[in-house]
């Protein structure tokens, strides 16, 4: 029987009625059922209010997995996981002794209360955390079945009314009246109509337990269904299985096989039918993983991204937007039947190729996601991209019919895709498996296969297909090593392989969670983001983090500062594995670096602007410009600051990993190299202050400078890191040169203006034309393009911030009270031509106490590829914008760094925002920040210290510790 | 029925390039050519012109301007062809009949500048497109821009990026300019081979400057049809001293597809608005 068109993960139910008639009847069907959805990968939880010997012993089932069968018993205090072995016990609420005399309280208070009206009503058992009082302590209503409901109702109102209660709900309400008075302010009181019951715990607790679970395990509630029996309620009582019913299960699909004589709530369909009709619900679920059917999304409007038409103008964008991404390997999401508009797309991270002699590029691999669809005017098109599992659903529909698929590229088994389609037999057919093939890069290269299996019945055809790809920058796979293991992929099963996936990016959230309360539309952008960092980046071995990632082939897969700078304190922060695999990239090429050095007569390394395979620098010596003009490209010699941003990248992930032995070891010598670079690289004047000549920073309107702050300062804090290292770890370095290190740092110049506050751009910026950008136009808007390259570099106007990065990147570097400053001054004159630029500057408007003023530099930040503001988003999404909203939100709106004496916290949210909520991973733990305009709410895995808003540091551990705005400083409200 | 291209001629020296350039694109799109002639004196020289050409000779009685717009109604009318003024150093950049015609034909107009010296026929083999990056621009041309390419002519496309247009980010221009390129193309002309020139400044400085650059024969512009004051400055500017035949194509009624590449304010619309938008969950 079908209820609903849709594959659910798992099934909860109740027992008697829904699931067996009575205690006493045969449970087979529904055991046989439970054990088969089980071998399916469904999980399955039964609610009931008995406890587990009544359960288990009608139920007997004893799942073989992977599908989880769950009972949830007595009443929401206990939960059993039911194996091979039978039920064990994983959750119980245990009442405290005060608890357990409150609830006496009530009951004996209740029944005297009864009494006073002249009903007997009796206690007839203590069960766990709950009282159990009769209404109707007669012979005939000893133990009535299910199927005399309505007659039992009817007598036990008729009773009540003898006795001046008008119906069965003011004998509830009568119940929770002494309840409350007895202590218990939220006291669960219920009813099956014989009995009124008061207790600790109620079916919520056992639906809130399960969803939970599920919920951990990337299942979210759209993807459960919820059978009961008495959903709609009864004498004015709620029905019981209604408080399965709680606002997580929202998007739940409810359905009652009972009689419900006073109706069912919305939401719940109401099929009636009994046990029977149950049992053929779970023959439906079944029948539809036999034939594999399309998987559910779970379509959370807080989790997912709809695109909803065709429009073929932005396809492209779309299809960027869509990707799916396991670290390793990227998959626009393109059509399976791609189309004129199309553009598709799959790359391997750290995959390069130059067949023609030009700049390397990522290797375009080949596609495993092609199938032949011919739908002719489809009615509606729609594809649905769920963030929180990574999975991609399209549905169309025409006159012929509707049409389905579904997708994913497996974050627990990166290299392993998933597709799964269903639709009319003469629109929906499966092109031939791709072959197992390799191909060749510059270095290494890709090697792919796809196993098919496709059915039609009824005139629908079903089609599902697994790929394997592998991909080795090193050395090319072999058609042998993709086929080899592909047996037991399929033995798995898409099923299964699915659930993995599913589970590995719920836990992957769970360390990187984003809530901003007040601004959903802020906060799906922000998870959107994440989402795309998070699929980029593989945390084994190296990852090649290039400007789009694996969404697309723009800016050719070439690694630049973005990766160190904009994403690698994201992963740093929630995936600390996945930043050391970027730095793991850089400490592979320390040897190009170090070359790259050398050939130009400096010590150290130096690496490049552009970077891709073997770590030389790739960056394009002429490119057209906007003008249609052939012209330089400056940044692969002058925009050194890179070097130092490898070193800042080290160093912020052990800040915030606690990866002592990185910085012993690979990190300190990346530190260590680049140091000794800027020791070369410097020039002593007569007075023996130290200059950089001919660089150039971020803001690459002006190049080449000499003595740009932000390259020089970022030097000064590589040299002064690299020899606070050497003397941690017992002076690594020559003693002569950890000296030299200091020295050189100490003499270099900065440009800073005590008297002003503010530090110089490079030498000779105050005496260019002093000219705000809102002169002309707007920001953001592209300055150079506006006014030209010329009239631009003669002017104040920048691109992005420049000086202000040190104030983002190392406030312990740059002056004390120099941020206001200098946001004041060099605010107005950046143009935020730079994708990069407006998350940074929203940051630290925020970190300077003006969240009011970052929010819409935020918010433009954030809609940048959503809204495709560059014009450039068909070309692959921009990473380092990500990574900059999450660091504007962790770094300036929360107020989050990892300090050597613990996280600091320091909270400033916009007018508009109830709270902001991040997750965190700190010194091994996962740490959870909750703001609150005037409340911080602090809980961690185990104790870290943290400091709030300049305070002292404390410890904090798995219990939720909340302080309270007090005047200007934070006051511990909970111990 | 075959197409017809109206050729509008009168007896001046403006007239030779306009039979020139009628029979350029007649002979592009298979079609005839149809040289008319308002009376307003003498017929000898037009007749003569049309013989040469072997053209048929249609005269027409009435007030000229309002007389070819409604020749241009005539329903086998492709388009029309009639020169921008009388003579290369005429007194008026734009004649009067030209203006009052090209707002209010319901066909594409092309309109031809005279040349100062001896003709010479050029055949169309390179047609200017600018586009300013919005849908409805390239909709104008695109129906006829796609049959020109089909028959062999070679499509330059041209973006300016003026004060209007002017992207708000551009990220490192070795690799972003390229793939804005690339979807500028995607998004507003499609023809295959159509290679994009991007200038800055003042748009129709561009247009000319590239138009003579590149060689091209033709300028196609897609337009509203109003030059009421501070409208359709581009086109009038071209119109001035465009060196080569101007195609002006109306703009399309249908509402756009697509968003300017060159995004619109923040929170108001993008490219990528529309297609965020929810539908409320299952």
């Amino acid at each position: 029987m079908t209820v609903a068109d849709r594959t659910f993960e798992a099934i909860i139910f109740d027992w008697d009625g829904t699931a067996v008639p009575d205690r006493a009847a045969d449970a087979e069907p529904v055991r046989s059922r439970v054990e088969a959805l089980s071998q399916a990968g469904v999980d399955v939880a039964v609610v009931s209010g008995t406890h587990v010997s009544n359960i288990d012993g009608q139920l007997r089932a004893r799942p073989a997995g992977p599908g989880r069968l769950y009972l949830c018993l007595n009443r929401g205090s206990e939960v059993f996981a039911v194996d091979e072995q039978g039920p064990q016990l994983v959750w119980r609420r245990t009442a405290t002794p005060e608890e357990d005399a409150r609830l006496d309280r009530a009951a004996a208070l209740t029944i005297a209360r009864l009494a006073a009206t002249g009903l007997m009503a009796v206690l007839v058992s203590q069960r766990l955390n709950r009282r159990k009082i009769d209404l109707i302590p007669e012979p005939e209503w000893a133990d009535p079945p299910k199927a005399r409901l309505a007659e039992l109702l009817d007598a036990v109102t008729e009773r009540l009314r003898s006795h001046n209660i008008p119906n069965l709900g003011a004998a509830v309400e009568l119940a929770r009246d002494a309840a409350r008075e007895a202590g218990l302010d939220d006291a669960r009181v219920t009813s099956d109509a014989k009995h009124v019951e008061i207790g600790l715990t109620d079916k919520s607790d056992s639906a809130r337990w399960v969803l939970d679970d599920l919920w951990r395990r990337g299942i979210g509630p759209g993807l459960v269904l919820i059978a009961g029996d008495e959903f709609g309620s009864m004498g004015g009582v709620t029905g019981s299985d209604a408080w399965m019913l709680i606002p997580e299960a929202s998007r739940s699909f409810a359905v009652s096989v009972g009689q419900e004589p006073e109706g069912v709530p919305p939401g719940v369909l109401h099929v009636s039918g009994g046990p029977a009709v149950f049992v053929a619900l779970l023959d439906d679920q079944l029948s539809r993983r036999e034939c594999k059917r399309v998987p559910a999304v779970d379509e959370d409007p807080a989790w997912t991204l709809a695109i909803d038409g065709e429009v073929p103008e932005l396809e492209r964008v779309h299809e960027s937007l869509l990707t799916l991404a396991d670290g390793n390997f990227g998959t626009r999401g393109s059509r399976e039947e791609d189309g004129e508009a199309s553009d598709p797309l799959v790359v391997a991270q750290g995959i390069y190729s130059n067949p023609t002699g030009g700049l390397p590029a990522l290797l375009p691999a080949p596609s495993w996601s092609d199938l032949t669809i011919e739908m002719a005017q489809p009615v509606k098109q729609r594809r649905v991209l769920d963030l929180r599992t990574g999975v991609l659903l399209r549905e169309s529909a025409s006159a012929a019919g509707s049409l389905r698929t579904f997708r994913f590229s497996s974050l627990a088994n990166p290299g392993v895709m998933g597709l799964r389609a269903e639709g009319p037999a003469e629109t929906l057919d499966a092109k031939p498996d791709l072959a197992p093939l390799s191909i060749a890069a510059n270095s290494g290269g890709i090697a792919a296969a796809t196993w098919t299996t496709s059915r039609t019945l009824d005139s629908r055809s079903t089609v599902e297909r697994l790929a394997r790809y592998l991909a080795n920058p090193h050395q090319l796979p072999t058609v042998e090593e993709v086929v080899h293991g592909s047996q037991g992929l399929r033995e798995r099963g898409f099923d299964r392989i699915l659930a993995a996936h599913r589970a590995a990016w719920a836990s992957r959230w769970a360390d990187a969670q984003i809530s901003i309360e007040g601004d959903p539309e802020a906060q799906l952008a922000a998870r959107f983001g994440l989402f795309h960092l998070m699929a980029s980046v593989a945390d084994i071995g190296e990852a090649a983090v290039g400007a789009r990632g694996l969404s697309g082939l723009a800016y050719l897969g070439h690694v630049f500062w973005d990766a160190e700078v904009f994403v690698l304190p994201v992963l740093a922060a929630t995936h600390p594995t996945a930043a050391r695999a970027m730095l793991e990239y850089r400490i592979r090429r320390l040897p190009a670096a170090q070359a790259a050095a050398a050939a130009s007569g400096l010590c150290g390394a130096r690496f490049p602007w552009e970077s891709a395979g073997d770590g030389t620098d790739v960056t394009p010596r002429s490119a057209r410009n906007h003008d249609g003009l052939l012209v330089a490209i400056p940044t692969g010699e002058y925009e050194e600051h890179i070097t130092a941003d490898v070193a800042w990248a080290a160093w912020h992930y052990a800040q915030w990993s606690g990866d002592s032995q990185f910085l012993s070891g690979p990190g300190r010598s990346l530190i260590a190299e680049t140091a000794r670079y800027w020791t070369s690289r410097v020039r002593h004047d007569s007075s023996g202050s130290a200059h950089l000549d001919g660089v150039e920073g971020p803001d690459e309107y002006h190049v080449p400078v000499d003595d740009n702050a932000f390259t020089n300062v970022m030097a000064r804090w590589n040299l002064r890191r690299a020899a606070e290292l050497a003397m941690r770890d017992g002076q690594a370095a020559p003693g002569e040169e950890i000296a030299s290190w200091r020295k050189i740092a100490d003499a270099l110049v900065d440009g800073y203006d005590p008297t002003t506050g503010r530090y110089e751009q490079f030498a000779g910026f105050f005496k260019l034309e002093p000219l705000v950008i809102a002169d002309f136009a707007p920001p953001p808007v592209a300055a150079d393009v506006l006014l030209g390259p010329g009239r631009v570099a003669g002017a104040q106007i920048i691109k992005q911030a420049d000086v202000l990065m040190l104030h983002h990147l190392i406030p312990d570097e740059v002056a004390p009270g120099s941020l206001l400053p200098n946001l004041s001054f060099y605010g107005p004159r950046t143009a935020h031509g730079s994708s990069l630029s407006p998350a940074i500057q929203a940051g630290l408007l925020a970190r300077a106490g003006q969240p009011d003023d970052a929010l819409p530099l935020l918010r433009l930040a954030l809609r940048i590829d959503l809204d495709d503001l560059t014009g450039s988003t068909a070309g692959g999404l921009h990473l380092a914008t990500f990574g900059g909203v999450w660091q504007a939100l962790a770094y300036g709106f929360l107020g989050l760094w990892p300090a050597a004496n613990g996280l600091t916290i320091h909270p400033q949210l916009p007018g508009e925002w109830t709270a902001l909520e991040m997750t965190v991973r700190f010194a091994g733990q996962r740490v959870s920040v909750r703001a609150e305009p005037d409340a911080v709410t602090i809980c961690a895995g185990a104790p870290v210290p943290v400091c709030l808003g300049g305070g002292s540091a404390v410890e904090v551990g798995p219990a939720p510790v909340q302080f309270k705005r007090k005047a200007d400083a934070w006051e511990r409200v909970t111990p | 029925m075959s197409k017809t291209v109206i050729a509008a001629v009168d007896n001046t020296a403006a007239a030779g390039p306009v039979i020139d350039t009628a029979l350029s694109i007649a002979s592009i799109f298979g079609a005839d050519v149809e040289a008319v002639h308002v009376r307003e004196d003498g017929v000898t020289t037009v007749t003569a012109l049309a013989k040469a050409a072997k053209v048929p000779l249609r005269l027409l009685e009435g007030p000229p301007a309002q007389t070819l717009i409604g020749a241009l109604r005539d329903s086998p009318t492709l388009l029309g062809v009639l020169g921008i003024r009388r003579t290369a150093a005429g007194h008026h950049p734009i004649g009067h009949i030209v203006l009052d015609v090209v707002q209010h034909a319901n066909r594409p107009v092309v309109a031809v500048p005279p040349q100062s010296g001896p003709r010479i026929p050029r055949p169309l083999r390179r047609l200017l497109v600018p586009l300013d990056g919005t849908a409805v621009a390239a909709n104008a041309v695109d129906e006829m821009v796609q049959q020109l390419c089909e028959c062999g002519v070679q499509v330059l496309a041209l973006h300016v990026f003026d004060a209007e247009r002017v992207p708000r980010f551009s990220d490192q221009p070795q690799h972003e300019v390229e793939v804005w390129e690339r979807e500028f193309l995607a998004r507003y002309c499609r023809q295959p081979g159509t290679r994009l020139h991007t200038r800055r400044g003042w748009a129709s400085s561009a247009v000319l400057e590239v138009a003579t650059a590149e060689h091209a024969d033709m300028i196609a512009l897609g337009w509203a049809q109003d030059l009421s004051p501070g409208k359709a400055a581009v086109v009038r500017d071209v119109l001035r001293k465009a060196t080569v035949p101007v195609i002006l194509l109306p703009l399309s009624e249908q509402p756009g597809i697509g968003t300017a590449i060159r995004p619109a304010d923040v929170g108001t619309a993008g490219p990528g608005r529309s297609a965020t938008s929810r539908l409320s969950s299952g």
